[in-house]
């Protein structure tokens, strides 16, 4: 019999298992955006001048958000949800130092973890960064 | 009519582990368990195919990277005042979730991010403001609250105790419900 939720689960359709992907990581997104700027699902709420169940849908990662609705977002929350691959890269190739202070802080006294965190973020950065720890 | 439940493991991801219960009816152990049943029911339904797809894909989503995080379940009798005010929610009224995708309903009880059972479900009336509205819906949503009421019982007298991701049991562990 537990050949049944095996299957269900093996033949998951790509479009939907994609569908689910996207729609998560754009609400994911958007609750990183509210802890950076402490808002809650009831000030997006007032700002888009919604009712705090339509949010709620919006954000419980099945809803079919389209375009309009997630670029509402961003000029309501005033940052960048969704950004392209060529947009990004564009932005993000500007920066030349990235601040560890918050993490070097958090691993003071304990030089071990503090150095793998040097060490993990040159890798991932390669040659044309400086790593500014301070 | 005597009527118990067992509880038996279906998924485990990184993330999340996922179970389900499974009807004994005077002894005898129904052939599925109530996640079986839900698939059975929904899988071939194309008037839903989507919604069914989504819900499966989501639960793999949350198993392999999200996990179980609390925001992604609403509670049913609250669903008119989301998101859910989770210390306003009665001990009860924290127990039974459901997690959907526009009408096809799929009950489930989230233990902690790690843990969440999975119970029986279907497609809701538009028509019906609630669960407890729709004739089709009501019988798995009771169900729900039933397994979930018992299960927490059985979670606050130690019978079942939490471990990260898991649940520890006697084998011959059983849930007495009211169906």
């Amino acid at each position: 019999m537990r050949n049944i939720i095996n299957n269900a689960f093996k033949n998951i359709d790509p479009n939907n298992k994609k569908f689910v992907e996207k729609n998560t990581d754009i609400v994911e997104e958007i609750y990183k955006i509210f802890e950076e700027k402490d808002y809650s699902q009831q000030d997006l709420a007032e700002l888009l001048d919604k009712h705090p169940s339509e949010i709620s849908k919006y954000l419980s990662g099945l809803h079919n958000l389209t375009l309009r609705s997630i670029t509402k977002m961003e000029i309501a929350l005033g940052s960048d949800i969704i950004m392209t691959r060529s947009k990004a890269r564009e932005k993000y190739r500007k920066a030349r130092f990235f601040a560890l202070k918050k993490n070097a802080r958090k691993n003071e006294g304990d030089i071990t973890d503090g150095g793998r965190v040097k060490a993990e973020f040159r890798a991932h950065i390669g040659e044309d960064f400086s790593l500014k720890a301070s | 009519m005597n009527t118990f439940a067992t509880i038996e493991e279906v998924l485990r991801y990184e993330h999340v582990t996922y179970y389900t219960v499974r009807i004994e009816v005077d002894d005898k152990k129904e052939d599925e368990n109530e996640f079986e049943k839900w698939i059975s029911k929904h899988s071939q339904d194309d008037s839903i195919k989507d919604e069914y797809q989504d819900l499966i894909s989501f639960l793999e989503r949350m198993g392999k990277e999200l996990s179980a995080k609390k925001r992604y379940f609403r509670h049913e009798r609250k669903a008119g005042a989301l998101p859910p005010n989770w210390k306003k929610l009665k001990p009860q009224e924290k127990e039974a979730h459901v997690t959907y995708s526009k009408n096809l309903r799929l009950y489930c009880m989230r233990i902690t991010k790690s843990v969440v059972i999975l119970f029986n479900g279907d497609i809701k009336s538009i028509r019906a403001r609630t669960a407890e509205e729709c004739p089709k819906v009501r019988k798995f949503f009771r169900q729900a609250n039933n397994f979930a009421k018992s299960i927490d019982e059985a979670i606050s007298n130690r019978e079942i105790q939490v471990d990260t991701g898991n649940l520890i049991f006697d084998t011959d562990f059983e849930i007495a419900i009211n169906l």
